[in-house]
C-alpha cells in the first residue's frame, strides 16, 4: 500500500452517526443523568435539573433532523422531559410551533398537550388547541387522531358522554384508520368493559374439551391469564 | 398462588394468543400449567381478545363469583390482592 493511500485511509472522517444512533446516545445519557438526580432527591425543575438540559438537546436533534421519522420520538421525549420538570408553560410553547402537517404528532404529541393541560390544571389548554388542530387537519386520518385523543382526554375526566361523542367523531372521520378502529374499542370499553358489568358474552372451547361460556363463570371467581406460546 | 387460590374456589383460565394448538400443547408441558386453556385458533382476532379489548400478553382479567367483571387487563403482581379481597368477600 503506497504511503499516499495510507495518509488517505487514516484521513479518512470518522462517519456521522445516523439521527436514529444519536437519538439513542441522547436517550441513554439522559436517563442516566436524570436518575442520578432524581436519586440525589433534588427536586424536579430546578435550575440544576438535566431534564432542561436534555429536553434541549433533543429539540435541537428534531430540528436538525426534521425529515428522519426519528424527529417525532426526539419531539415527545424533549416535551415529556420539560412536563417531567414541571415545565409545561415552555411543552406548550413548543408544542404550539408544530405545524398540523408536522409528523411528530403522529409520535404520541396528543398525550404530552393532554399532561400539560392537567399540569396547567385547565381543561381549555387542551380543548382550544384540539379545536385548533382539527380545522386545520391535513386528512381524515388526522382529523380521526385529534378526535380519538380528545376521547381520551374525557375518559381521563370521566366525562362517559364527552368521550363517547369524541369517540363517534373519530369513527365517522375514519373508520377504517388506526384511531377509527382504536375509538371503536374505546367506546366498547366505556359501554361494556366497565368494572361490576357482567363479562362479555363468549363461547369456547378449551384445551381440555369442556365448552366454556359465561353460564360457568358463576359460583366461582375466576381468573384468565392472557398469554403466548412463543 | 394458584394451589392457594384453588382451594378458595377459585378457577384459573389459560388464553393462549396461539392460532396452532401444538406449540400451546407443547408450552403447557413444558411449563408444567395446571390449568385449562380456553383455545379457538383465532389469535388476537379471536372472541376472547376483541371483545374484552386484550390486544398484548401477559394480561390478566378477574371476574367474581358471579361472572361480573372484578379487575381487567391487570398484571401477576397485583393479582394475590385482587384474589385477597375477592375470596374474603
Amino acid at each position: 500500500m503506497g504511503p499516499l493511500l495510507l495518509a488517505l485511509l487514516v484521513l479518512q472522517p470518522a462517519p456521522q452517526p445516523s439521527a436514529r444512533e444519536q437519538y439513542g446516545q441522547l436517550m441513554k445519557q439522559a436517563r442516566e443523568e436524570v436518575d442520578r438526580y432524581a436519586k440525589s432527591g433534588a427536586p424536579p425543575g430546578a435550575e440544576a435539573d438535566p431534564r432542561l438540559q436534555w429536553a434541549a438537546r433533543l429539540w435541537e436533534l428534531r430540528k436538525q433532523h426534521p425529515q428522519d421519522p426519528i424527529a417525532g420520538h426526539a419531539t415527545r421525549e424533549s416535551l415529556r422531559l420539560l412536563l417531567d420538570a414541571g415545565r409545561a408553560d415552555e411543552a406548550l410553547a413548543r408544542i404550539d410551533s408544530l405545524a398540523p402537517s408536522d409528523a411528530a404528532w403522529g409520535a404520541g404529541i396528543l398525550t404530552q398537550l393532554r399532561e400539560a393541560s392537567v399540569q396547567k390544571g385547565d381543561p381549555a389548554v387542551f380543548s382550544s388547541r384540539a379545536a385548533k388542530l382539527l380545522a386545520a387537519a391535513p386528512d381524515a386520518e388526522f382529523r380521526a387522531r385529534v378526535h380519538f385523543a380528545i376521547g381520551r382526554f374525557h375518559v381521563t375526566r370521566e366525562e362517559r358522554e364527552q368521550a363517547e361523542a369524541a369517540f363517534e367523531a373519530a369513527i365517522a372521520a375514519g373508520a377504517s384508520t388506526e384511531f377509527g378502529k382504536r375509538a371503536k374499542a374505546e367506546i366498547h370499553e366505556l359501554r361494556s368493559l366497565n368494572l361490576g358489568q357482567p363479562a362479555p358474552a363468549f363461547a369456547v372451547r378449551s384445551l381440555a374439551g369442556k365448552q366454556v361460556g359465561n353460564a360457568d363463570l358463576r359460583g366461582h371467581a375466576t381468573v384468565f391469564v392472557y398469554w403466548a406460546s412463543w | 398462588m394458584r394451589e392457594r387460590y384453588s382451594k378458595n374456589g377459585v378457577v384459573f383460565l389459560g388464553v393462549p394468543a396461539d392460532e396452532e394448538e401444538a406449540p400451546v400443547r407443547q408450552a403447557i408441558a413444558r411449563l408444567g400449567i395446571p390449568w385449562d386453556h380456553l383455545f379457538d385458533g383465532r389469535g388476537f382476532e379471536g372472541p376472547l381478545w376483541s371483545d374484552f379489548n386484550v390486544d398484548g400478553t401477559p394480561s390478566i382479567y378477574v371476574f367474581d363469583r358471579e361472572g361480573r367483571i372484578e379487575a381487567k387487563r391487570t398484571s401477576a403482581p397485583k393479582l394475590a390482592e385482587i384474589l385477597e379481597k375477592l375470596t374474603a368477600k
